[in-house]
């Protein structure tokens, strides 16, 4: 088992249905702080819309979300982020024709009324970006337009903007997607600097090697539930999950 | 534009930053070209009233100070936001009637007037954007069309309180002017406050309001995750938008001094601002401005070479068929394209920043997780490649 | 308001319906199979009647008879125009530069007409515009049934195309799912294309029915484009049945308030529909998960 941890994030029943088909299912889900948390499973196994009812993105028809003791069920995308939790697209979103250094300096703290007009390029602001830019290895490129950037710049640049909100959790949907493998080490290395610094990691992955050698807990989906979860040996040997992905 | 902060960080480098540099050089160069552009657009619109000929150039010359204005106004929406509305004329006549109204039955001055009829339009658009703003995309396109149409149809009904179809005359502000002295002051007036309008899009253009805005026309759902407020931010850039169009008709009242619906409220006059903002380019600062001196001169010759026909509207609808198909991004950045392709220096920046991307790629791949020790690395140099 | 009154009213309302339903399913159409909303439906839709117009005042042809040049005419220009204009768009914008170049072009027809025609009011005298039937105690005219007649006919042939045809299933395929569409070997560019030519069909239809009762003139084709989208939009874009409810529902809507408040406000009906369904239920009042999107 897992050492015991405070929760970071807790579904209780989510319940989302498209047109009679349960996506996701009465899921009760817990996520550990400080840890980094993997969702693994099958293919249309509800991930994707778990992540999404998680993250505001869909209104879940059913149950309850809360983020460290606070309910945030169906509330606005913008309010969960400011909550403390950023999120990064399945297929990488980028801003294609705004600049690099202006993809990161969208994610700002929350802006209160009197400060919108002022200047989006302070100095302490993009002082802050040029440096998660050089976190990431893009910021030679600050000045380019995001369109203009390999598919792997644009994953790691969406991974700069959802840094530059100092987000206490982090989702990552799919980070290891249609990237080759040397980026796929450096993603799993970055991932790993952040949650030794106290960042807490949710992902979605289909890659077993990354979700294995990089989680602390993994949780298994399938049919819109979880079915199983622990250590990723624990999982690795529970014939349930062997189930799950074979469809014995 | 590079502030205080960006050339300090550029300086602080060293040398092996070569495309930074170019990119300020071309910063740099075009920070002069648009300087120098506004220094000759200021001088051009402060002699254009003395130097123009007759009564009749000058009255052109408002009119198409007054399409800059709209043009300018609807880019607050079209430009940051990227949702077209086809249906701004609304706002453009409820601002000119509501200034006329006021002036009729209230007998406040006539700029006061104007000023709450500006302030009676925001307070009108805030429902009919909460409205429009819930859809996206076609949906948004047809609710500002229908809007148009639905107050076309009010104002036409309701004769007595808006004069229907024969009209509403608006008392002159200035009685006493004759009439070329008229329009020279209204020219001033229109180019105030398009001034007034350049200033606010530009200082939104650079600030978090606006780079929000522009996020959202990139993309609404990511903008949102990343912990924009996305609807009331497009709310308020409408709102913004309706009211400096409502401005500009309640100007246009006091200039022209008589309104008909079909002319406020008229798809036609929506259909200019987007296909001025469009042609010049929603993305730039003096796009709409550049394209509502294209239009406008173009309208002008078309009233005068072919009169009272309808070619004018084939030719709008050609115009903007073409625009939409062959040149969405508009002139000006079309032209800058054009001026960095042959200019002398600046023209590398793209070509430079394509040459170090590919060597960076080939030095991640030998380098490799070094880059990730936090805080700021140097960029890798050629040695540290090697 | 008095029975017979009340009567006449629904009557004209129902008939009016059948022609909004028919252009409506018309830009269903068009959405459905590229995403786009035709803002020119009803530009070629006052062609149609002034070509109908035409051919009745200086050839002496009935303007039913028209309907043999303009409806493969038009079939044909709605083929072309999805082929060479709408597909030159990007996909990423398809739908923003759809609205403005399908706008460009009800401009470009409206000047036409103006241009070729003159500004100046048009009807077309029939032997029949006269005549009227009494049913129920409320006098209805022959060219409103006509009319009706054709957009039922032209409605219920499309239901049969759509239902029972080969390229009825793919159209529906592609305007549920393109990708699968794909996926299973129907090539949904050309179906889109046929699709637009389809729908601009309905059109030439819809204007020759019109021509029949109603006095035309170039800018008239805004006051029916309104209508019809705030018809798509509550019956949920991209659905035909949620259209043609719609179309029904407010068109005798719209006729029943003529009694009490006049054509001008009548026709304000629809745009209060599309404000109510937009605070309400912005995916539409009948329309699937598509409407959700756009």
């Amino acid at each position: 088992m897992t050492e015991s941890t405070g929760t970071n994030l807790g579904t209780r029943g989510l319940t989302k249905t498209f047109g009679g088909v349960h996506a996701v299912d009465g899921a009760d889900v817990t996520f550990h702080d400080g840890k980094i948390n993997a969702l693994i499973g099958p293919n249309g196994s509800g991930k994707t819309t778990f992540f999404n009812c998680v993250t505001g993105m869909i209104k879940p028809d059913a149950g309850t979300v809360t983020f460290r003791g606070r309910d945030i069920t169906g509330r606005s995308p913008h309010v969960i982020a400011h909550a403390g939790i950023g999120r990064s697209f399945q297929l990488c979103r980028i801003f294609p024709r705004m600049t690099v250094l202006d993809n990161v300096l969208v994610a700002v703290r929350r802006t209160r009324i009197r400060e919108l007009l002022a200047p989006a390029r302070t100095e302490e602001e993009v002082a802050k970006a040029r440096q998660l830019l050089v976190r990431v290895g893009i910021d030679h490129l600050e000045d380019t337009e995001a369109r203009d950037l390999s598919y792997g710049q644009q994953k790691l640049l969406e991974l700069a903007g959802v840094l530059m909100g100092d987000p206490d959790t982090i989702m990552l949907d799919e980070p290891a997607g249609g990237v080759n493998p040397s980026l796929i080490g450096r993603i799993g290395s970055l991932v790993k600097e952040l949650n030794a610094e106290g960042t807490t990691f949710l992902i979605v992955e289909h890659n077993m090697d990354l979700v294995m050698s990089l989680s602390h807990h993994v949780i298994v989906f399938d049919r819109g539930r979880p079915i199983a979860e622990g250590t990723p040996d624990i999982v690795q040997s529970d014939p349930r999950v062997l189930e799950a992905y074979l469809g014995v | 534009m590079p502030n205080a902060s960006s050339t300090l960080a550029t300086r602080s480098r060293g040398p092996a930053q070569t495309p930074a540099d170019g990119a300020r050089r071309s910063r740099r160069n075009r920070q002069i070209a648009s300087a120098l552009a506004l220094v000759v657009g200021v001088a051009v619109v402060a002699v254009f009233p003395f130097a123009a000929p007759d009564a009749y150039v000058l009255s052109a010359g408002v009119v198409i100070l007054s399409y800059a204005c709209t043009a300018t106004s609807w880019n607050f929406m079209g430009g940051f936001t990227g949702y077209i509305s086809l249906g701004h004329a609304a706002y453009f006549g409820l601002g000119a009637y509501g200034t006329g109204i006021i002036v009729r039955d209230l007998g406040l001055p006539s700029f006061l007037a104007w000023a709450l009829a500006g302030l009676a339009v925001a307070i009108i658009t805030i429902p009919v954007g909460i409205a429009a703003l819930r859809v996206r995309g076609a949906s948004f396109v047809i609710v500002s069309i229908a809007f148009v149409l639905i107050l076309l149809l009010v104002f036409q009904a309701w004769g007595s309180f808006t004069g229907g179809s024969s009209g509403l005359v608006v008392p002159r502000p200035f009685p006493d002017l004759m009439r070329p002295e008229h329009h020279r002051v209204f020219f001033y007036l229109f180019a105030a406050l398009l001034a007034v309008m350049l200033t606010l899009w530009w200082a939104i253009s650079r600030s978090r309001f606006g780079i929000g805005l522009k996020a959202i026309r990139e993309d609404e759902d990511k903008a949102e995750a990343l912990g924009i407020p996305t609807r009331n931010y497009k709310l308020v850039a409408y709102v913004v938008s309706a009211t400096l169009t409502g401005l500009a008709g309640g100007m246009y009242a006091l200039w022209f001094g008589d309104l008909d619906p079909i002319f406020q409220f008229s798809i036609l006059l929506g259909s200019y601002m987007v296909l001025m903002a469009l042609l010049g380019g929603i993305r730039n600062l003096f796009g709409p401005l550049v394209g509502a001196v294209i239009v406008g001169v173009a309208l002008e010759i078309f009233k005068l070479e072919f009169g009272d026909t309808q070619f004018h509207l084939v030719a709008t609808g050609l115009l903007l068929a073409l625009v939409v198909l062959f040149m969405p991004d508009g002139i000006i950045p079309a032209v800058q394209a054009g001026l960095r392709r042959f200019g002398p220096q600046s023209s590398s920046i793209r070509e430079m920043t394509a040459a170090e991307l590919a060597e960076r790629n080939a030095a991640a791949g030998v380098s490799g997780d070094s880059v990730f020790s936090g805080g700021p690395t140097p960029t890798p140099t050629p040695e540290e490649k090697r | 308001m008095t029975g017979s009154l009340l009567i006449q009213s629904l009557i004209l309302g129902v008939l009016l319906g059948g022609l909004y339903a028919l252009l409506a399913a018309g830009l269903t159409l068009y959405f459905g199979v590229m995403r786009v909303v035709m803002i020119a439906h009803s530009a070629f839709l006052i062609l149609a009647a002034y070509l109908a117009w035409f051919a009745s005042s200086t050839l002496g042809i009935d303007p039913l008879l028209t309907l043999v040049v303009t409806v493969p005419l038009f079939f044909g220009i709605g083929v072309l125009m999805q082929r060479l204009l709408i597909r030159r768009l990007r996909p990423a914008t398809l739908t923003m530069m759809s609205v403005l170049l399908t706008f460009a072009i009800a401009l470009f027809i409206e000047g036409l007409i103006g241009f070729v025609w003159g500004g100046t009011q048009r009807r077309i005298q029939l032997p029949y515009s006269s005549a009227s039937i009494e049913i129920f105690g409320a006098r209805i005219a022959v060219v409103k049934l006509i009319a009706f007649g054709l957009a039922a006919l032209s409605l219920l042939v499309l239901y049969l195309l759509m239902k029972h045809t080969r390229f009825g299933q793919a159209l529906r395929a592609t305007i549920q799912h393109p990708e699968a569409a794909q996926l299973v070997g129907i090539r949904t560019d050309r179906v889109a294309g046929l699709g637009f030519g389809l729908g601009l069909a309905t059109a030439a239809l819809g204007g020759t029915a019109l021509s029949l009762d109603a006095t035309i003139y170039p800018s008239l084709h805004w006051h029916w484009i309104g209508p019809l989208m705030a018809i798509i939009v509550v019956g949920g874009l991209g659905s035909i049945p949620g259209a043609a409810i719609a179309a029904l529902v407010l068109g005798v809507g719209q006729s029943l308030l003529q009694v009490p408040l006049g054509t001008t406000w009548a026709q304000t009906i629809f745009y209060v529909a599309l404000f109510v369904t937009l605070m309400v239920r912005p995916q539409g009042f009948f329309g699937g998960r598509l409407a959700q999107r756009f």
